[in-house]
Protein backbone atom coordinates (compact mmCIF):
# COMPACT_ATOMS: atom_id res chain seq x y z
CA UNK A 1 0.00 0.00 0.00
CA UNK A 2 1.42 3.10 -0.80
CA UNK A 3 1.26 5.99 1.14
CA UNK A 4 -0.20 8.94 -0.34
CA UNK A 5 1.99 11.86 0.61
CA UNK A 6 -0.04 14.97 0.32
CA UNK A 7 1.70 18.11 -0.37
CA UNK A 8 1.46 20.06 2.54
CA UNK A 9 0.81 23.81 0.94
CA UNK A 10 3.52 26.44 1.21
CA UNK A 11 3.24 28.91 3.73
CA UNK A 12 2.19 32.08 2.73
CA UNK A 13 5.02 34.55 2.55
CA UNK A 14 4.29 37.26 4.55
CA UNK A 15 3.80 40.34 2.40
CA UNK A 16 5.95 43.14 3.46
CA UNK A 17 5.34 46.97 3.87
CA UNK A 18 6.52 47.68 0.23
CA UNK A 19 3.62 45.21 -0.90
CA UNK A 20 1.10 47.55 0.41
CA UNK A 21 2.58 51.11 -0.27
CA UNK A 22 2.33 49.50 -3.97
CA UNK A 23 -1.19 48.79 -3.52
CA UNK A 24 -1.73 52.35 -2.86
CA UNK A 25 0.51 53.57 -4.83
CA UNK A 26 -0.94 52.46 -8.15
CA UNK A 27 -4.79 54.23 -7.08
CA UNK A 28 -2.91 57.42 -5.98
CA UNK A 29 -1.04 57.57 -9.38
CA UNK A 30 -4.09 57.09 -11.27
CA UNK A 31 -5.74 59.35 -9.28
CA UNK A 32 -3.27 62.13 -9.91
CA UNK A 33 -2.96 61.35 -13.69
CA UNK A 34 -6.56 61.52 -14.44
CA UNK A 35 -6.72 65.09 -12.25
CA UNK A 36 -3.64 66.20 -14.26
CA UNK A 37 -5.42 65.07 -17.70
CA UNK A 38 -8.61 66.91 -16.10
CA UNK A 39 -6.73 70.23 -15.79
CA UNK A 40 -3.61 70.50 -17.70
CA UNK A 41 -4.88 68.50 -20.81
CA UNK A 42 -7.19 71.32 -22.39
CA UNK A 43 -4.61 73.99 -21.87
CA UNK A 44 -1.85 71.87 -23.10
CA UNK A 45 -4.25 71.05 -26.31
CA UNK A 46 -5.07 74.76 -26.20
CA UNK A 47 -1.27 75.53 -26.31
CA UNK A 48 -0.87 72.58 -28.93
CA UNK A 49 -3.52 73.78 -31.03
CA UNK A 50 -5.64 70.54 -31.23
CA UNK A 51 -8.54 72.25 -29.32
CA UNK A 52 -10.16 75.53 -30.88
CA UNK A 53 -9.27 79.01 -29.44
CA UNK A 54 -11.13 80.26 -26.17
CA UNK A 55 -14.30 82.41 -26.82
CA UNK A 56 -12.44 85.04 -25.22
CA UNK A 57 -9.35 84.71 -27.56
CA UNK A 58 -12.17 84.62 -30.12
CA UNK A 59 -14.37 87.83 -28.87
CA UNK A 60 -11.35 89.92 -28.00
CA UNK A 61 -12.17 92.90 -30.17
CA UNK A 62 -14.42 95.87 -29.39
CA UNK A 63 -18.04 95.32 -30.46
CA UNK A 64 -19.53 97.05 -33.58
CA UNK A 65 -20.94 99.84 -32.25
CA UNK A 66 -22.95 100.68 -35.45
CA UNK A 67 -23.99 97.31 -36.12
CA UNK A 68 -25.07 96.58 -32.47
CA UNK A 69 -26.94 99.44 -32.50
CA UNK A 70 -28.88 98.81 -35.75
CA UNK A 71 -29.80 95.15 -34.19
CA UNK A 72 -30.90 96.96 -31.03
CA UNK A 73 -33.09 99.05 -32.94
CA UNK A 74 -34.88 95.95 -34.14
CA UNK A 75 -36.16 95.37 -30.71
CA UNK A 76 -36.79 98.90 -29.98
CA UNK A 77 -38.61 99.45 -32.71
CA UNK A 78 -41.10 96.17 -32.05
CA UNK A 79 -41.56 97.93 -28.48
CA UNK A 80 -39.90 95.13 -26.69
CA UNK A 81 -37.40 96.64 -23.98
CA UNK A 82 -35.05 95.05 -21.56
CA UNK A 83 -33.04 93.61 -24.60
CA UNK A 84 -29.17 94.74 -25.69
CA UNK A 85 -27.49 93.27 -28.92
CA UNK A 86 -23.75 93.02 -29.42
CA UNK A 87 -22.32 92.79 -32.30
CA UNK A 88 -18.31 91.77 -32.10
CA UNK A 89 -15.99 90.96 -35.10
CA UNK A 90 -14.58 87.39 -34.48
CA UNK A 91 -10.82 87.38 -34.22
CA UNK A 92 -9.31 86.31 -38.07
CA UNK A 93 -12.57 85.70 -39.20
CA UNK A 94 -14.39 88.50 -42.07
CA UNK A 95 -17.67 87.96 -40.28
CA UNK A 96 -19.12 88.62 -36.88
CA UNK A 97 -21.33 87.22 -34.23
CA UNK A 98 -24.43 89.28 -32.99
CA UNK A 99 -25.27 88.28 -28.99
CA UNK A 100 -28.58 89.04 -28.22
CA UNK A 101 -29.24 89.63 -24.35
CA UNK A 102 -32.83 89.33 -23.42
CA UNK A 103 -32.33 90.96 -19.52
CA UNK A 104 -35.47 90.72 -17.14
CA UNK A 105 -33.82 91.98 -14.62
CA UNK A 106 -33.61 94.97 -17.78
CA UNK A 107 -37.37 95.22 -17.89
CA UNK A 108 -37.80 92.16 -20.74
CA UNK A 109 -40.96 90.39 -20.55
CA UNK A 110 -40.99 88.42 -23.43
CA UNK A 111 -41.18 88.22 -27.05
CA UNK A 112 -44.35 89.10 -27.56
CA UNK A 113 -45.97 90.53 -24.06
CA UNK A 114 -49.62 91.97 -25.65
CA UNK A 115 -50.54 88.29 -27.32
CA UNK A 116 -49.69 84.82 -27.66
CA UNK A 117 -48.58 84.20 -31.27
CA UNK A 118 -45.34 83.03 -31.79
CA UNK A 119 -44.96 85.90 -34.94
CA UNK A 120 -43.11 88.30 -33.12
CA UNK A 121 -39.55 85.57 -33.31
CA UNK A 122 -40.30 85.48 -37.05
CA UNK A 123 -40.43 89.22 -37.37
CA UNK A 124 -37.21 89.72 -35.47
CA UNK A 125 -35.60 86.91 -37.37
CA UNK A 126 -36.63 88.78 -40.68
CA UNK A 127 -35.34 92.30 -39.63
CA UNK A 128 -32.05 91.06 -38.42
CA UNK A 129 -31.75 89.08 -42.01
CA UNK A 130 -32.79 92.00 -43.50
CA UNK A 131 -30.49 94.55 -41.84
CA UNK A 132 -27.72 91.68 -42.47
CA UNK A 133 -28.09 92.03 -46.07
CA UNK A 134 -28.84 96.21 -46.64
CA UNK A 135 -26.31 97.52 -44.23
CA UNK A 136 -23.98 94.22 -44.92
CA UNK A 137 -23.50 93.29 -40.97
CA UNK A 138 -21.72 90.14 -42.42
CA UNK A 139 -22.99 88.08 -39.16
CA UNK A 140 -21.84 84.11 -39.11
CA UNK A 141 -23.83 83.58 -35.76
CA UNK A 142 -27.28 85.12 -33.57
CA UNK A 143 -26.36 83.90 -30.16
CA UNK A 144 -29.44 84.56 -27.47
CA UNK A 145 -28.94 85.10 -23.73
CA UNK A 146 -31.83 84.95 -21.53
CA UNK A 147 -31.33 86.26 -18.27
CA UNK A 148 -34.00 86.19 -15.39
CA UNK A 149 -35.43 88.95 -12.73
CA UNK A 150 -31.95 88.75 -10.67
CA UNK A 151 -29.79 88.90 -14.29
CA UNK A 152 -28.85 85.19 -14.11
CA UNK A 153 -28.50 83.32 -17.31
CA UNK A 154 -31.97 80.99 -17.55
CA UNK A 155 -30.81 79.48 -20.83
CA UNK A 156 -28.83 80.03 -23.85
CA UNK A 157 -29.25 79.05 -27.62
CA UNK A 158 -27.12 79.69 -30.72
CA UNK A 159 -27.99 79.67 -34.17
CA UNK A 160 -25.99 79.55 -37.47
CA UNK A 161 -26.64 82.48 -39.88
CA UNK A 162 -27.89 80.64 -42.25
CA UNK A 163 -30.59 78.95 -40.54
CA UNK A 164 -31.77 82.04 -39.04
CA UNK A 165 -31.92 83.05 -42.88
CA UNK A 166 -33.34 79.76 -43.66
CA UNK A 167 -36.19 80.16 -41.24
CA UNK A 168 -36.86 84.15 -42.19
CA UNK A 169 -37.32 83.13 -45.66
CA UNK A 170 -39.40 80.24 -44.69
CA UNK A 171 -37.50 77.65 -46.39
CA UNK A 172 -37.78 76.12 -42.84
CA UNK A 173 -40.43 75.64 -40.21
CA UNK A 174 -40.21 77.41 -36.16
CA UNK A 175 -40.18 73.52 -35.50
CA UNK A 176 -37.66 73.43 -38.16
CA UNK A 177 -35.78 76.20 -36.98
CA UNK A 178 -35.94 75.12 -32.98
CA UNK A 179 -34.68 71.78 -33.46
CA UNK A 180 -31.43 72.91 -35.24
CA UNK A 181 -30.37 75.20 -33.13
CA UNK A 182 -28.12 74.60 -30.45
CA UNK A 183 -29.47 74.66 -27.02
CA UNK A 184 -27.20 75.64 -23.87
CA UNK A 185 -28.05 72.09 -22.01
CA UNK A 186 -25.66 72.18 -19.13
CA UNK A 187 -26.01 75.79 -18.36
CA UNK A 188 -30.26 75.41 -18.63
CA UNK A 189 -29.26 72.56 -16.21
CA UNK A 190 -27.16 74.49 -13.58
CA UNK A 191 -29.40 76.87 -13.71
CA UNK A 192 -32.59 74.93 -12.48
CA UNK A 193 -30.25 73.80 -9.26
CA UNK A 194 -29.17 70.27 -10.69
CA UNK A 195 -25.69 70.74 -10.37
CA UNK A 196 -25.27 67.33 -8.17
CA UNK A 197 -27.50 64.65 -10.30
CA UNK A 198 -25.83 66.48 -13.25
CA UNK A 199 -22.31 65.93 -12.35
CA UNK A 200 -23.31 62.30 -11.16
CA UNK A 201 -24.28 61.27 -14.45
CA UNK A 202 -21.20 62.61 -15.25
CA UNK A 203 -19.17 60.80 -13.77
CA UNK B 1 -26.70 51.94 -14.64
CA UNK B 2 -30.25 51.71 -12.73
CA UNK B 3 -28.82 54.50 -10.35
CA UNK B 4 -28.37 56.85 -13.50
CA UNK B 5 -31.94 56.31 -15.13
CA UNK B 6 -33.53 56.50 -11.29
CA UNK B 7 -31.38 60.18 -11.42
CA UNK B 8 -32.57 60.91 -14.82
CA UNK B 9 -36.12 60.38 -14.57
CA UNK B 10 -35.47 63.07 -11.63
CA UNK B 11 -33.49 65.41 -13.49
CA UNK B 12 -36.55 65.21 -15.95
CA UNK B 13 -39.57 65.13 -12.90
CA UNK B 14 -38.20 68.38 -11.99
CA UNK B 15 -37.25 70.52 -15.34
CA UNK B 16 -40.04 69.33 -17.43
CA UNK B 17 -42.33 71.54 -14.94
CA UNK B 18 -39.92 73.81 -14.89
CA UNK B 19 -40.57 74.93 -18.51
CA UNK B 20 -43.89 74.17 -18.76
CA UNK B 21 -45.13 76.43 -15.50
CA UNK B 22 -42.91 79.25 -16.05
CA UNK B 23 -45.51 80.83 -18.59
CA UNK B 24 -47.36 81.45 -14.96
CA UNK B 25 -44.40 83.41 -13.64
CA UNK B 26 -43.99 87.42 -14.73
CA UNK B 27 -41.75 86.29 -17.29
CA UNK B 28 -43.47 84.98 -20.30
CA UNK B 29 -41.55 82.07 -21.26
CA UNK B 30 -44.09 80.68 -23.78
CA UNK B 31 -42.19 80.41 -26.73
CA UNK B 32 -39.31 79.40 -24.69
CA UNK B 33 -41.24 76.24 -24.20
CA UNK B 34 -42.54 75.68 -27.63
CA UNK B 35 -38.56 76.02 -28.70
CA UNK B 36 -37.49 73.74 -26.00
CA UNK B 37 -40.27 70.88 -27.09
CA UNK B 38 -38.91 71.17 -29.93
CA UNK B 39 -35.75 70.86 -29.89
CA UNK B 40 -36.36 68.05 -26.57
CA UNK B 41 -38.24 66.08 -29.97
CA UNK B 42 -35.31 66.51 -32.89
CA UNK B 43 -32.75 65.55 -30.59
CA UNK B 44 -34.52 62.39 -29.76
CA UNK B 45 -35.51 63.36 -26.01
CA UNK B 46 -38.68 63.51 -26.25
CA UNK B 47 -40.39 60.38 -28.30
CA UNK B 48 -44.41 59.35 -28.67
CA UNK B 49 -45.28 61.64 -25.92
CA UNK B 50 -42.38 60.13 -23.48
CA UNK B 51 -39.13 61.35 -22.91
CA UNK B 52 -36.48 59.19 -23.26
CA UNK B 53 -33.45 59.32 -20.54
CA UNK B 54 -30.62 57.67 -22.50
CA UNK B 55 -30.28 60.34 -25.42
CA UNK B 56 -30.21 62.88 -22.68
CA UNK B 57 -27.15 61.03 -21.15
CA UNK B 58 -25.69 60.89 -24.64
CA UNK B 59 -26.12 64.51 -24.91
CA UNK B 60 -24.48 65.68 -21.93
CA UNK B 61 -21.62 63.56 -22.44
CA UNK B 62 -21.26 65.19 -26.17
CA UNK B 63 -21.64 68.59 -25.00
CA UNK B 64 -19.06 68.18 -22.10
CA UNK B 65 -16.71 67.07 -24.84
CA UNK B 66 -17.74 69.78 -27.01
CA UNK B 67 -17.34 72.12 -24.49
CA UNK B 68 -13.48 71.22 -23.24
CA UNK B 69 -12.56 70.86 -27.29
CA UNK B 70 -14.00 74.46 -27.79
CA UNK B 71 -16.34 73.05 -30.74
CA UNK B 72 -17.94 76.13 -32.69
CA UNK B 73 -21.34 76.51 -30.75
CA UNK B 74 -19.53 76.32 -27.48
CA UNK B 75 -17.48 78.81 -28.23
CA UNK B 76 -20.70 80.82 -29.35
CA UNK B 77 -22.53 80.56 -26.22
CA UNK B 78 -19.18 80.54 -24.23
CA UNK B 79 -18.99 84.07 -26.16
CA UNK B 80 -21.92 85.17 -23.19
CA UNK B 81 -19.67 84.90 -20.44
CA UNK B 82 -17.11 87.40 -22.86
CA UNK B 83 -20.49 89.60 -23.31
CA UNK B 84 -20.80 89.75 -19.35
CA UNK B 85 -16.81 90.42 -18.99
CA UNK B 86 -17.01 92.98 -21.40
CA UNK B 87 -20.15 95.06 -20.03
CA UNK B 88 -18.29 94.39 -16.32
CA UNK B 89 -15.02 96.04 -17.78
CA UNK B 90 -17.30 99.05 -19.65
CA UNK B 91 -18.92 99.62 -15.91
CA UNK B 92 -15.86 99.84 -14.36
CA UNK B 93 -14.02 102.04 -16.88
CA UNK B 94 -17.12 104.12 -16.79
CA UNK B 95 -16.72 104.13 -12.62
CA UNK B 96 -12.91 105.32 -13.48
CA UNK B 97 -13.65 108.04 -15.49
CA UNK B 98 -16.18 109.66 -12.73
CA UNK B 99 -14.33 108.94 -10.04
CA UNK B 100 -10.90 109.76 -11.86
CA UNK B 101 -9.10 105.95 -10.69
CA UNK B 102 -6.32 105.10 -12.82
CA UNK B 103 -6.32 101.67 -10.84
CA UNK B 104 -9.68 100.92 -11.73
CA UNK B 105 -9.17 101.58 -15.44
CA UNK B 106 -6.16 99.14 -15.52
CA UNK B 107 -8.65 96.40 -14.05
CA UNK B 108 -10.96 97.08 -16.89
CA UNK B 109 -8.22 97.39 -19.68
CA UNK B 110 -6.82 94.02 -18.09
CA UNK B 111 -10.09 92.43 -18.60
CA UNK B 112 -10.41 93.13 -22.42
CA UNK B 113 -7.11 94.67 -23.05
CA UNK B 114 -7.32 94.58 -27.37
CA UNK B 115 -11.03 96.45 -26.70
CA UNK B 116 -10.09 99.73 -28.31
CA UNK B 117 -13.18 101.54 -26.78
CA UNK B 118 -11.44 100.92 -23.14
CA UNK B 119 -8.29 102.55 -24.86
CA UNK B 120 -9.97 105.51 -25.81
CA UNK B 121 -11.94 106.32 -22.23
CA UNK B 122 -8.42 105.49 -20.42
CA UNK B 123 -6.82 108.53 -23.22
CA UNK B 124 -9.94 110.52 -21.99
CA UNK B 125 -8.33 109.74 -18.56
CA UNK B 126 -5.11 110.79 -18.73
CA UNK B 127 -5.78 113.78 -20.38
CA UNK B 128 -8.35 114.63 -17.48
CA UNK B 129 -5.05 114.05 -15.53
CA UNK B 130 -3.42 116.66 -17.53
CA UNK B 131 -0.80 113.53 -18.60
CA UNK B 132 -0.67 113.69 -22.19
CA UNK B 133 2.33 111.50 -22.33
CA UNK B 134 -0.06 108.51 -21.04
CA UNK B 135 -3.01 109.74 -23.36
CA UNK B 136 -0.93 109.89 -26.02
CA UNK B 137 0.30 105.82 -25.32
CA UNK B 138 -3.28 104.93 -24.94
CA UNK B 139 -4.20 106.46 -27.92
CA UNK B 140 -1.38 104.87 -30.01
CA UNK B 141 -2.61 101.74 -28.67
CA UNK B 142 -6.36 102.32 -29.63
CA UNK B 143 -4.53 102.65 -33.32
CA UNK B 144 -2.90 100.08 -33.08
CA UNK B 145 -5.92 97.51 -32.38
CA UNK B 146 -7.86 99.47 -35.01
CA UNK B 147 -5.36 98.47 -37.67
CA UNK B 148 -5.78 95.19 -36.30
CA UNK B 149 -9.58 95.12 -37.22
CA UNK B 150 -8.75 96.67 -40.70
CA UNK B 151 -6.13 93.89 -41.78
CA UNK B 152 -9.11 91.21 -40.80
CA UNK B 153 -11.17 92.66 -43.47
CA UNK B 154 -13.14 95.76 -41.63
CA UNK B 155 -13.67 99.37 -43.75
CA UNK B 156 -10.81 101.56 -42.15
CA UNK B 157 -12.89 104.71 -42.90
CA UNK B 158 -16.60 103.62 -41.56
CA UNK B 159 -14.39 102.02 -38.09
CA UNK B 160 -12.32 105.44 -38.21
CA UNK B 161 -15.41 107.56 -38.14
CA UNK B 162 -16.91 105.09 -35.41
CA UNK B 163 -14.05 105.29 -33.24
CA UNK B 164 -14.07 109.27 -33.46
CA UNK B 165 -17.53 109.44 -32.69
CA UNK B 166 -16.95 107.35 -29.39
CA UNK B 167 -13.96 109.75 -28.28
CA UNK B 168 -16.38 112.65 -29.15
CA UNK B 169 -19.21 111.05 -27.01
CA UNK B 170 -16.95 110.31 -23.77
CA UNK B 171 -15.06 113.88 -24.05
CA UNK B 172 -18.34 115.28 -24.47
CA UNK B 173 -19.64 113.58 -20.92
CA UNK B 174 -16.41 114.53 -19.71
CA UNK B 175 -16.45 118.07 -20.76
CA UNK B 176 -20.09 117.99 -19.25
CA UNK B 177 -18.71 117.76 -15.72
CA UNK B 178 -15.83 119.96 -16.16
CA UNK B 179 -16.98 122.74 -14.15
CA UNK B 180 -13.96 125.35 -13.96
CA UNK B 181 -11.95 126.65 -17.14
CA UNK B 182 -8.71 125.07 -15.95
CA UNK B 183 -6.26 123.26 -17.55
CA UNK B 184 -7.89 120.31 -17.55
CA UNK B 185 -11.12 121.27 -19.35
CA UNK B 186 -8.66 123.03 -22.17
CA UNK B 187 -6.99 119.71 -22.10
CA UNK B 188 -10.31 118.42 -23.31
CA UNK B 189 -11.97 120.99 -25.16
CA UNK B 190 -8.57 121.30 -27.69
CA UNK B 191 -8.78 117.28 -27.99
CA UNK B 192 -12.75 117.62 -28.39
CA UNK B 193 -12.10 120.26 -31.05
CA UNK B 194 -9.81 117.93 -32.52
CA UNK B 195 -11.51 115.11 -33.42
CA UNK B 196 -14.78 117.13 -34.39
CA UNK B 197 -12.34 118.88 -37.42
CA UNK B 198 -11.56 115.40 -38.08
CA UNK B 199 -14.60 114.12 -38.19
CA UNK B 200 -15.94 116.58 -40.40
CA UNK B 201 -13.17 116.31 -42.74
CA UNK B 202 -13.98 112.16 -43.10
CA UNK B 203 -17.69 113.34 -43.69
CA UNK B 204 -16.79 115.19 -46.06
CA UNK B 205 -14.64 113.70 -48.35
CA UNK B 206 -14.82 110.23 -47.38
CA UNK B 207 -10.73 109.63 -46.71
CA UNK B 208 -8.75 109.80 -43.80
CA UNK B 209 -5.23 110.23 -43.55
CA UNK B 210 -5.49 107.85 -40.95
CA UNK B 211 -6.15 104.97 -43.76
CA UNK B 212 -3.99 106.79 -45.83
CA UNK B 213 -0.97 105.27 -43.72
Amino acid sequence: MSETVQNPTPPKKKRGWCFCAGCLLIPVVSILCLVSVYFLGPPLANWLGIFGPEAKEVYEAAPDLAASESLTNTFSELGIPGVRVYVIPIKDQPTQGAFIILDASAGYVGMDPLDTEDDMLLLILQDITHRNRTENLRLAHVTVDYRDEFGETATAFTADQELVEEYADGLITQRGFFGQIKIDLIGTMQYLGIDGLLEEIQE
Amino acid sequence: MKKITRNLLLILIMLIPVFFLSGCEDVDWDLLEIFVQAWAEEEGLYKDGKYSPYPMVQKVAEDTVGDITHKKPFIELDGLDVMRDMEKADALAEEALISGDHNKMGVAINMRPNDWQLQEKDAVLWLNSENSAAAQNAQDKSDELLREQIQQGKNCVSLHIQRLEFRNDVLKRELYTCKDSNDQCKNLEEAQFTTQQELQEIYATNTSPFCDN
